[in-house]
């Protein structure tokens, strides 16, 4: 119902500027020169081309390739009659089109075109000769495996969907754009497979993106948060990738996957608590490797979480439950620090996070040093010191350690955050206190949504059949149904036992 | 203000105004590991307490410190003027009462300790022959720590299946179920060592008799199923056809291991209170001390019927002495009231009926193998 009202809504909003207050090209090609220098701020690479049959061409000298203005455009435009279908005719340029308003013009110039006017016409041929300023594709950065494909998206929408699309030959793999940012005018796609992704969901996504009033979109992680179900939360509820066959898997599930031209990584949707702690490689290696990789990234989540926090609230509340044989170690390096337990973890925890902030801002070169001043001077110095308890240094290692297992950096970065609010807590009021943490972090991810479907999905609500490719991953003849956190129209990927031959 | 607002004050409101826990920094804490109780002759308790140091500098790995009061809890406060960190009895491991204070009747201390919700219930008590004092204070050589080394000795040997188990939890469910009464490990220092001498039985909670090591064993036999407790028994050799000769012992020892071991009590007869106590044991043959045919299966059974016998004789002579300090840790009161419908028992009522009872002693020995002997 409140779907509905919104769904009439958006394409108002859209259709508001079309035909009303757009110019008309003049007739006059002075004038059209003129009209066109004052609307592109009399740019220094605007330039102008007046051929002798009475073709003017406009063009942004930077945005075009000179190649093709001189062989597809010029070399043809000459000895013909000076009308824009001779030249519409005569263009050896795959992407033409004829413009009447001056809005159009603009645009088109912006992404690359050369404006052929005719003089006498009200019309215009504008044709894309844009230059291809782009990277070759690389190998994955953030999400680097060994097996696998090796590639990554680059900051090309257009190869990016290409790449997509080799990987994905299929017809149903729908491919829908908008422009996104007032200022930027961002190009942005929707793909999903038809048949499997759910209508709703496309729609919603669809509808979300259409809403956006922001003047710039510069990257996929911006618009993500942007299109988030709750932008408030601290976990992130969609994934970004760089991986192409990661973004395959996910339109594969019956997921959708937004492209943002200019950005490497594309954003995939519904996504579970579950997904951020998958990697692609978990695909590749055998079930058995897999799950004890997956159970090991919860488990060092866990660990990296609430490690600190217990051993705080241990030490100053509940000394009931330490080991005996730990005790006097413990007691010994404990009773030379001059400070209670909170405040002792909270400054080696804001050290390792001084250390890792200032080795991801400095050039990879002077970085490494990074890490004989946190080895040394830290690890070694504070506990000599009487700074810190050793003890505590290898809890607050191994933790740190942890947090970085997680696959995804959004994630990672989460973990890093949530220890503070928790040591605070443990250092208050001990156990109750981390119980109170933890169950407000369960409620919390309970009542998290993406794009509508439950964000702790397997777990909550429970669908025990998806449990098989989410903590664990079994044998791929076992993991023949999609997860119905998406809710795709076709459950079935194959029939089980074909697989099992 | 807006709802929401409103909420976040509230919370923050709550926060602030609760304040912190009270917190006990673990280094600020005097770690009592273990207590003794005596009694002194104004019938008073007199307290030791072993603390844990923590101070890398210190000599001692532990100090001893003891008061005289009323009461338990008295006498902690009464040392606590005697320390530098607050006592704290969280890291209790194990609790000694002398012979005297459980004769007295220990009920009362133990009771202290089982309401205090640090202390863990799984802490071992122990009953100590002359001064606990005297034994947590004493200096010995090659016992850097005497509460550890207690504690060490006493889970080491319950583990081991030498001696039957006595923690808080258990001793105060024998104490309150009518029909069963606890029983608790006998210590005795000196001589620069610390042994355990045997199980005392209690009655209600009054120390009345003795057990040694070997009858501990049976107790357990008849209480517990074993898995690891091995034990040593000596029989008559004049049944065995063994040459006599000046070198060899008068008696025929062997060492048996125990594979397994059941014990069941029924209840045969409720009006003449006849109890049958069957023993299966599957044993493992580890030693013998003198010249035998272990190959031949006539003399090996013949072995098994004497061990037998003499396994029977041992159980009904610790069942006799049992019986008649009037204390019953083998719990025959919980199969009689298991059995009869409506006994209403209670323990002073099975105290009363318990010098009367009966039991049938029957054990099924087995020896499964002989391999490792030579």
């Amino acid at each position: 119902m409140f779907f509905k009202k919104q769904q009439s809504l958006a394409p108002d909003r859209i259709k508001k500027e079309t035909t009303d207050d757009k110019e008309l090209i003049p007739v006059s090609k002075d004038e059209f020169i003129s009209i066109m220098k004052q609307r592109l701020q009399d740019g220094a690479d605007f330039k102008t081309k007046e051929l002798a049959n009475g073709f003017t061409l406009v063009f942004l000298d930077t945005l075009t390739d000179k190649k093709m203005l001189n062989k597809d455009i010029l070399a043809r435009l000459g000895g013909i009659s000076a009308t824009p279908d001779e030249a519409l005719k005569s263009i050896t340029v795959s992407s033409t089109s004829k413009q009447k308003y001056i809005e159009d013009g603009v645009d088109a110039i912006l992404k690359g075109a050369v404006l052929v006017h005719s003089a006498g016409y009200p019309v215009i041929i504008s044709a894309v000769v844009a230059t291809q300023e782009n990277r070759s594709l690389t190998k994955p950065e953030t999400e680097s495996q060994v097996m696998g494909p090796q590639i990554a998206f680059n900051e090309s929408l257009a190869t990016n969907i290409s790449l997509l699309r080799r990987f994905l030959t299929n017809a149903n793999l729908c491919n829908e754009s908008f422009t996104v940012g007032k200022q930027t005018n961002s190009a942005v796609a929707l793909l999903y497979l038809k048949d499997i992704a759910d209508e709703e969901m496309v729609d919603r996504m669809r509808e979300r993106i259409q809403g956006i009033e922001i003047d710039s979109v510069m990257d996929s992680s911006n618009l993500s948060q942007l299109i988030e179900d709750n932008s408030m939360g601290i976990f992130p509820q969609m994934l970004l990738t760089e991986r192409p066959d990661r973004a395959c898997s996910w339109l594969l599930n019956g997921k959708l996957v937004v492209l943002v031209d200019g950005s490497v990584q594309v954003i995939g949707a519904p996504q579970s608590f579950m997904e951020f702690f998958e990697s692609m490689e978990d695909q590749n290696v055998r079930w058995q490797i897999a799950t004890f990789l997956r159970l090991l990234r919860m488990f060092s989540m866990v660990v990296s979480v609430f490690f600190t926090p217990i051993y705080v609230a241990a030490l100053t509340f509940h000394y009931e439950i330490i080991p005996q044989t730990l005790l006097v170690p413990l007691g010994e390096s404990r009773s030379r620090v001059p400070f209670p337990p909170i405040i002792e973890a909270l400054l080696l925890e804001t050290m390792i996070e001084l250390l890792r902030e200032a080795a991801a801002r400095l050039p990879t070169k002077v970085g490494q040093t990074m890490g004989i001043v946190g080895g040394i001077v830290v690890g070694t110095a504070a506990v000599d010191a009487g700074f810190t308890s050793n003890i505590l240094i290898i809890i607050i290692n191994v933790s740190a350690l942890s947090s970085f297992t997680s696959p995804n950096y959004m994630m990672g970065n989460v973990i890093r955050i949530l220890r503070f609010p928790l040591i605070i807590l443990a250092g208050f009021w001990g156990f109750y206190g981390l119980m109170f943490g933890f169950c407000f972090l369960l409620i919390h991810l309970i009542r998290q949504s993406s794009l509508g479907s439950p964000f702790l999905a397997p777990f909550y609500p429970p669908r025990f059949a998806d449990w098989r490719d989410s903590i664990i991953r079994l044998p791929i003849g076992w993991t023949n149904y999609r997860p119905a956190q998406t809710r795709p129209l076709d459950r079935k990927k194959y029939r089980a036992r074909k697989t099992k031959q | 203000m807006s709802p929401k607002i409103n909420k976040l004050f509230l919370v923050l409101l709550v926060v602030l105004l609760s304040g912190c826990a009270d917190s006990r920094t673990l280094e600020r804490m005097g770690l009592i590991t273990t207590r003794g109780y005596d009694l002194t002759e104004d019938k008073q308790i007199l307290v030791t307490m072993v603390l844990l140091q923590i101070d890398p500098e210190a000599k001692e790995q532990t100090i001893a410190l003891s008061a005289t009061a009323d009461t338990s809890k008295g006498a902690r406060s009464k040392a606590d003027l005697k320390s530098p960190k607050k006592l704290q009895s969280g890291q209790l491991r194990v609790a000694l009462f002398s012979e005297e204070v459980v004769r007295a009747g220990l009920i009362n201390l133990t009771d202290t300790l089982s309401r205090d919700p640090a202390i863990s219930d799984l802490i071992y008590l122990g009953v100590v022959e002359g001064s606990v004092h005297e034994l947590l204070t004493q200096k010995t050589e090659g016992i850097s720590d005497t509460s550890q080394f207690i504690y060490k000795e006493l889970e080491q040997n319950i583990k081991g299946e030498k001696i039957p188990s006595s923690t808080m939890q258990e001793v105060m469910h024998d104490f309150y179920a009518p029909g069963v009464d606890p029983v608790m490990p006998t210590l005795k220092g000196g001589n620069g060592e610390i042994t355990i001498t045997g199980m005392a039985l209690i009655k209600e909670d009054k120390m009345v008799g003795k057990i040694n090591t070997q009858e501990a064993f049976y107790l357990k036999l008849i209480n517990d199923r074993f898995e690891a407790g091995s034990i040593e028994l000596s029989i008559d050799k004049s049944e065995f056809d063994i040459p006599d000769s000046e070198e060899t012992p008068e008696k025929l020892t062997v060492v048996i291991d125990t594979i397994t071991s059941y014990g069941d009590i029924d209840l045969i007869n409720k009006n003449n209170l006849q109890f049958e106590l069957k023993v299966k044991l599957k044993t493992r043959l580890l030693e013998i001390n003198q010249a035998y045919d272990l190959k031949s299966p006539a003399k090996l059974e013949k072995l098994e019927t004497k061990l037998c016998e003499k396994i029977t004789s041992d159980l009904e002579a610790l069942i006799e002495k049992a019986r008649q300090t009037g204390a019953d840790p083998f719990g025959f009161g919980e199969i009689y009231r298991k059995s009869v419908r409506g006994s209403n028992l209670t323990s002073a009522k099975w105290h009363k009926m318990y010098p009367e009872s009966k039991v049938n002693v029957k054990v099924d020995l087995e020896i499964l193998r002989t391999g490792v002997v030579e």
